[in-house]
């Protein structure tokens, strides 16, 4: 299991401002985590800070904490049920900062206290004051820390502190010297690190997946269970009449042309052929840092909405819509991206998501065609152009660029929205409401509502791909480009 | 009648929020039921029970129910509908429910659009 620590830019705004000191000495902080678990990582999400009361601890050079601020602390923790957490800074460093001999024996002791009152291990934050990095270990016992992997601060600025020991930075290698002179080498060493999902491996997400792993990202996931078939051939490209005809997984194809468009010396596709609206779909997205949401169904889409402020993942969403007139000649093309995160309103509030279709989508009326016919529903448009869907893949990595590069100093812009027979670019005005759901659960963590459901028809989908035979012709075709994709990997 | 203690978290924060919003509910097997008070239309003035099925309220607030349980004698002119976790003689009925709108509570916005769709009903005796 991997561990790894988010907080939302609030939250960190807070208790930096508490813990770097204008008289420059070192401050110390309690606050509270509840859990995220995924498959392979297990996230503490920050929830709540406890500033300390007068005489609750000590500022003398190295500061300390009383034993009735780390009591207090704890039962007030375990009273939400969360977890405690110790923080202190170290105004003068920068980079990941490791344990003093003196810190490393004030967390072991405090470990037996925390667990004991809010059954749930310590966890141990730093602050370096330099340039704000944060470093986090857990204690699961008092003999020594597990170091999590990375400090996600989420805003519309994604930061990211790493543990450079357990993940490593990835060598720039030749093929990325123009990426890297466009923003430099620090930033280039944070984003090949972020593991990236991208949800649906249609025309969007194959084209967003391929063009994250040219960018250097050493991990990319790609979800989706469906095939590719013939009638998706206009839009996917890289995919081959020879994928359709097999009715190869979308997932495999994706990683087929995401490797060979990948440049980092070690990259890792991870083939998520499952559904995202099922348990086991979600606790694979809770492996990643940053997700790209290429679906375009209610359902799925509002599973995504949630995560992103659950689970302080963020979820970079868009879509298009064509629009005809009655002969059949194009009228208009919108084309939208947005970047869900706790500063920016979700897919709801910017009336992206129509949440009374969720249900709809769950029981399957909306592929019904007597339940549309009688609830007297238009059929979902189908129309899409290669040649525009590619303006929502760039839309959407414009905003991975400004979530994780900050060009400029700045972070994910408004809501956008192209409107292609105006030739105008819109900056929506929304805002999040105040009784929305979604946003209102942030960092609810494993006590997130679930929308997911198990269900056993994509299963059943998958399982009859998998275990159907494919006319010998097609596996010697196969079988002869795999063995040229295998030959063309080894040049370097 | 269910015991408090059987329902989910979901369920209960689902008829807590009706309460809150006016509308007394209660769990009642497979569905929650409350009262509404139609305000136009030909039942106008009258207080009718109406509720959910316990089974589309398991994501709420984030995923709102959709189906509207009412009794038989109450229909509308054109609408899908079926008996699925009805009580006898009641029917669900289906109707978009177009929210978009986070300033309002999801219950007040719900009971809105339940308010709305009775509006439009027609008695089966009129």
């Amino acid at each position: 299991m991997r561990y790894s620590v988010a907080m939302t830019g609030e939250v960190e705004a807070a208790m930096r401002d508490h813990l770097i000191r204008s008289d420059g000495q070192e401050d110390v902080l309690a606050a509270t985590y509840v859990l995220s678990t995924g498959v392979e990582r297990t996230t503490a999400l920050i929830k709540s800070v406890m500033f300390p009361r007068e005489g609750e601890r000590h500022v003398h050079g190295n500061a300390s904490f009383t034993g009735g601020y780390v009591l207090r602390a704890s039962n007030e923790a375990r009273a939400a049920g969360h977890g405690l957490i110790l923080l202190h800074s170290h105004p003068g460093s920068r980079g990941w900062q490791l344990l003093s001999n003196m810190d490393w024996e004030t967390e072991s002791e405090y470990e037996r206290v925390a667990r004991g009152i809010t059954k749930m291990p310590l966890l141990g934050m730093t602050l370096g004051g330099r340039d704000t990095s944060w470093s986090a270990r857990f204690w699961f016992d008092r003999n020594a820390p597990t170091w999590v992997e990375s400090v996600r601060s989420v805003s519309p600025k994604l930061a990211v502190t790493w543990n450079d020991d357990i993940r490593r930075i990835p060598r720039v290698t030749r093929s990325q010297q123009r990426t890297v002179s466009s923003w430099g080498e620090r930033t280039q060493g944070s984003i090949a690190r972020l593991r990236v999902l991208v949800v649906g491996g249609g025309s969007v997400g194959l084209d967003v997946a391929q063009r994250l792993a040219a960018t250097g990202l050493a991990t990319v996931g790609v979800m989706d269970y469906d095939a590719v078939e013939t009638v998706n051939l206009d839009r996917m490209i890289g995919a081959t009449h020879l994928d359709a005809a097999l009715g190869r997984s979308k997932v495999d194809v994706a990683a087929r042309l995401a490797k060979s468009a990948a440049t980092a010396e070690s990259f890792e596709i991870h083939r998520h052929e499952v559904s995202v609206t099922d348990p086991v779909g979600v606790s694979a997205a809770l492996d990643y840092d940053v997700i790209f949401s290429c679906v375009d169904r209610p359902w799925p889409r509002a599973v995504l909405n949630a995560l992103a402020y659950t689970d302080l993942i963020p979820v970079i969403d868009g879509g298009i819509a064509l629009d005809t007139f009655t002969d059949g000649r194009m009228r208009n093309g919108i084309w939208r991206a947005h970047t869900l995160v706790p500063g920016r309103p979700c897919m709801a509030c910017l009336g992206q998501l129509v949440i009374g279709d969720i249900p709809l989508d769950k029981q399957g009326l909306l592929d019904d065609p007597e339940y549309i016919a009688g609830a007297h529903r238009e059929a979902p448009s189908r129309q899409n152009v290669a040649a525009l869907s590619a303006s929502v893949s760039a839309g959407l990595l414009a905003q991975f660029v400004s979530l994780t590069a900050h060009p400029g100093g700045r972070g994910v812009p408004a809501p956008l929205r192209h409107v292609l027979s105006t030739h105008t670019l819109e900056h929506s005005t929304a805002t999040s409401g105040p009784y929305c759901a979604f946003e209102n659960a942030a960092t609810a963590g494993d006590t997130r509502t679930q929308i997911a459901e198990h269900r056993e028809d994509w299963r059943a989908i998958v399982y009859e791909r998998t275990t159907k035979k494919k006319p010998l012709r097609l596996r010697v075709l196969a079988a002869a480009e795999d063995f040229l994709l295998h030959a063309i990997s080894r040049l370097k | 009648m269910s015991e408090a203690t059987d329902l989910t978290g979901p369920t209960q924060q689902f008829i807590n929020d009706m309460n809150s919003v006016g509308a007394a509910a209660r769990a009642d097997g497979p569905r929650i039921l409350y009262h509404v008070v139609a305000v136009g239309g030909a039942l106008s003035g009258q207080t009718v029970t109406t509720g959910v099925s316990v089974s589309e309220v398991q994501s709420w607030p984030m995923v709102p129910p959709h189906w509207i349980h009412l009794p038989d004698w109450v229909t509308f002119p054109e609408t899908n509908m079926d008996d699925i976790d009805c009580k006898p003689g009641w029917k669900r009925h289906s109707r978009d429910f177009s929210y978009t709108d986070m300033s309002m509570p999801p219950a007040l916005a719900w009971l809105r659009h339940v308010r709305g769709v009775i509006s439009i009903a027609i008695p089966k005796a009129a």
